[in-house]
């Protein structure tokens, strides 16, 4: 096989598992002749493998092999004589042997350091713990090299072509300055811009409009009547996206001015000119990925907090119904609007109950089935086809089912290690002890780590013997809270923390403390994530109160914490000032502590015994 | 120093006059649409003016527009939600001299009357 045919498939990351190899092979005993014959019959085989009763003994190469024969009488000293004898004597230096697995760049730089006399000479590789040996060319290993280092410029180029900025200068009648970034030429797809008109060429990919709106921006930087700070929020370019054109892809620009003057006079406009199209699609990307991992977290949420014999009744007749709803699907063609309606009545009935027993998750995708259905049965002249419609709404309800029924199987595993029935103390409050605190914090905990990418290990010093029946839900909804918040926000995943150095997986950590002499309880949940960042709550504060002379604490404020949320988590779980007026309202306090970098801590203390509360 | 802050909502109203620093500032005036705002304005003569643009009777451009043609040194800020780049142009091309964008914080809002003092007192010099 040709080199060539799988050069395109190489990257950067290619190792030498997708090289093409060679395992022509001949036993010690055969001699120089048969080696000679195999090589007249193979002419592109670059050697042979040789090997004995004990396997894999050495290589032998066309190149080797030629310029020995070439010398006086090399072909009657060799040809005759077993190429077991010919190895030890002629082709000295044991074969290098390298594993699959071995990059292309790192196998090369190998093969380089071998000695002078062998450089040239084919490169073992062994895969399937050793079992198998073949052999690789060395030239061949030569143009893959070539190709990965091509590669390797060619992304490099690209990522310059992409994160980048440059700075252009315009005078009172928007004209360019000749002195620019030449950055700038090719971030815009445009050369020659000195003394172009800055909104003209800007219409070129942006439009007439917004041409326009450049302009006017720019008279109202030169008006001396104008503050400049307080004209930046009306900057029409400072995002702007620029759609295909002469086969460049979308960009997303930035603009920012900057008035440059002298005296009093202003005489030009600095032009910040950014190209962010990796960065707006990056966090495009991020924040899909963020929105489907909270969606799972959502749910897992909401199950921990259903009463547990509801959701396994629930979850039975879902699948139930389900699996009817499939069969009207499939039964539909002798009469599609009757199975129609049959299916909007199952599901808004199970859509109902869902949202009594508080699986808003379930509702919801129920709920947009149910429209879907509901516009299949205001349709004129309902046809089989129409019924496509709702198939991808089924599919997704399927795999809420599957989704749910994992959660419930790994929740009641944990529950039954956990102590199980009977063995933790059942008030009425604690109807079930099904799953206990710390089997639903051990749950929620693992199962956010797989879901977030952050390996966390959970600890828990807790008798449950020593927690007070009536404080059971205030307590589980606060930890919940709490280690939701820490394994959302302040574990860091596992490339941050190796490069932090930080031991993977995180730790958290759950106490139970009785201080009878004191007449307190006390709760206690550490992690050893990031900390609070407190220059942030100071940001928060200062957007929030107007001032930021506010110590941790503060992140209990009502608001707070949620004001969070919004950005990235938005309506999961309660916020932390809830948590507290619970706490409080059991005549209790919540502290937290914090090291930027180690931990965070909090410390619920609650009083020992609820009566004496007041 | 004297200010006027126009707006319709009395919330925004109050959040501006919050932020007022008595020290620089003497007087505050309050109109919730654009003919009290003329009126008070032509009365009062104050040197700066916090402006909405989506007033009730007379909206914030032509309140500008009138309040210039009275006193064209006054400085004027746009306080109000940026629904369109064009109008806020337009704002500044009549005489106003910022926009701040609506919702702001305590602490925007309070810079940015500190720089219309400014602009405000170097107008007068």
């Amino acid at each position: 096989m040709a080199a060539e045919t799988f050069l395109p498939t190489l990257t950067p990351q290619s190792t030498l598992a997708e090289l093409p190899t060679w395992d022509v092979r001949l036993p010690v005993t055969a001699r120089g002749d048969d080696f000679d014959e195999v090589m007249r019959r193979h002419p592109e085989l670059p050697g042979v493998v040789v090997f004995d009763a004990s396997g894999v003994r050495g290589a032998i190469s066309r190149a080797r092999f030629q310029q020995v024969i070439s010398r006086p009488f090399g072909g009657e000293i060799v040809r005759p004589r077993a190429i077991g004898a010919l190895l030890e004597e002629f082709f000295s230096g044991r074969a290098m042997i390298l594993d699959t697995s071995t990059p292309v760049q790192e196998a090369l730089r190998q093969s380089l350091s071998r000695d002078k006399s062998m450089l040239y000479e084919p490169i073992l590789i062994s895969g399937n713990h050793g079992k198998d040996v073949r052999l690789v060319g060395f030239t061949d290993l030569l143009r893959a090299d070539s190709r990965i280092s091509s590669l390797r410029n060619q992304q490099m180029q690209e990522i310059l072509a992409t994160v980048q900025e440059g700075f252009l200068l315009v005078d009172r009648d928007h004209r360019i300055a000749s002195e620019y970034s030449r950055s700038v030429e090719r971030i815009l797809g445009r050369t020659d811009l000195a003394h172009r008109l800055l909104p003209d060429l800007l219409g070129e990919f942006l439009g007439a409009d917004q041409a326009e709106l450049a302009f006017g921006y720019l008279e109202t930087l030169f008006n001396p009547n104008v503050i400049e700070k307080l004209v930046a929020d009306i900057n029409p370019l400072k995002s702007v996206e620029v759609p295909e054109r002469d086969g460049r892809p979308r960009q997303h620009l930035g603009f920012a001015f900057r008035r440059s003057t002298e005296g009093r006079e202003i005489r030009r406009i600095l032009v910040r000119v950014e190209d962010r199209t990796r960065e707006v699609e990056l966090s495009a990307e991020l924040e899909e990925q963020e929105r489907q991992a909270g969606q799972r977290v959502d749910l897992a949420m909401e199950m921990m907090q259903v009463q547990p014999d509801a959701l396994t009744d629930y979850l039975t007749r879902f699948l139930a119904e389900l699996a009817q709803i499939t069969r009207f699907r499939t039964h539909a063609a002798t009469s599609p609007r009757a199975a129609v309606d049959a299916m909007f009545r199952i599901l808004h009935s199970l859509k109902g109950e869902a949202g009594v027993i508080g699986l808003r998750t379930f509702a919801q995708r129920l709920h947009r089935t149910e429209d879907a259905a509901a516009s299949l049965r205001e349709t004129q002249g309902l046809t089989l086809q129409h019924l496509d419609r709702l198939d991808p709404w089924l599919d997704s309800l399927r795999n809420l089912g599957a989704e749910a029924k994992d959660l419930i199987a790994r929740l009641s595993a944990l529950a039954t290690r956990n102590g199980g029935a009977g063995s933790s103390p059942s008030g009425p409050a604690e109807a079930g002890p099904y799953p206990t605190i710390v089997a639903s914090l051990e749950s929620l905990i693992t199962d956010l780590s797989k879901r977030l990418g952050k390996p966390a290990r959970f600890i828990a010093r807790w008798d449950p013997e020593d927690l007070p029946v009536a404080y059971g839900a205030v307590v589980r909804e606060a930890l919940i809270q709490l280690a939701r918040n820490s394994m959302v926000h302040g574990i860091e995943t596992e490339p941050e923390r190796r490069q932090l150095r930080k031991p993977v997986p995180a730790t958290l950590q759950f106490a139970l403390r009785r201080h009878e002499a004191e007449g307190q309880l006390e709760v206690l949940f550490q992690d050893d994530g990031r900390g609070l960042d407190m220059n942030r709550i100071r940001a928060k504060a200062r957007a929030m109160f107007g001032h930021e002379d506010v110590d941790a604490q503060v992140i209990f404020e009502p608001g707070f914490s949620t004001a969070e949320a919004t950005t990235g988590d938005a309506g999961r779980g309660v916020g932390l000032d809830l948590v507290r007026d619970k706490v409080e309202g059991l005549g209790g306090m919540i502290l937290v502590h914090s090291e930027p970098g180690v931990f965070c801590a909090f410390q619920l203390i609650l009083p020992l015994d609820p009566e004496v509360r007041s | 120093m004297r200010l006027l802050i126009v707006d319709d909502s009395l919330v925004v109203r109050d959040a501006i006059q919050r932020s007022v620093d008595k020290g620089t500032i003497s007087d505050v005036y309050r109109a919730e649409n654009g003919e009290e705002a003329v009126s008070i304005f032509s009365r009062e003569k104050p040197e700066m003016v916090t402006m909405d643009l989506t007033l009730p009777r007379l909206d914030g451009l032509g309140a500008i527009r009138q309040i210039r043609s009275i006193a064209p040194r006054t400085s004027i800020l746009v306080i109000s939600a940026l629904n369109s780049h064009k109008t806020a142009m337009e704002a500044i091309a009549l005489g106003a001299c910022g926009f701040l964008t609506k919702p702001f914080t305590q602490r925007e809002i309070a810079e940015a009357l500190d720089q219309l003092a400014v602009h405000a007192s170097a107008g007068q010099a």
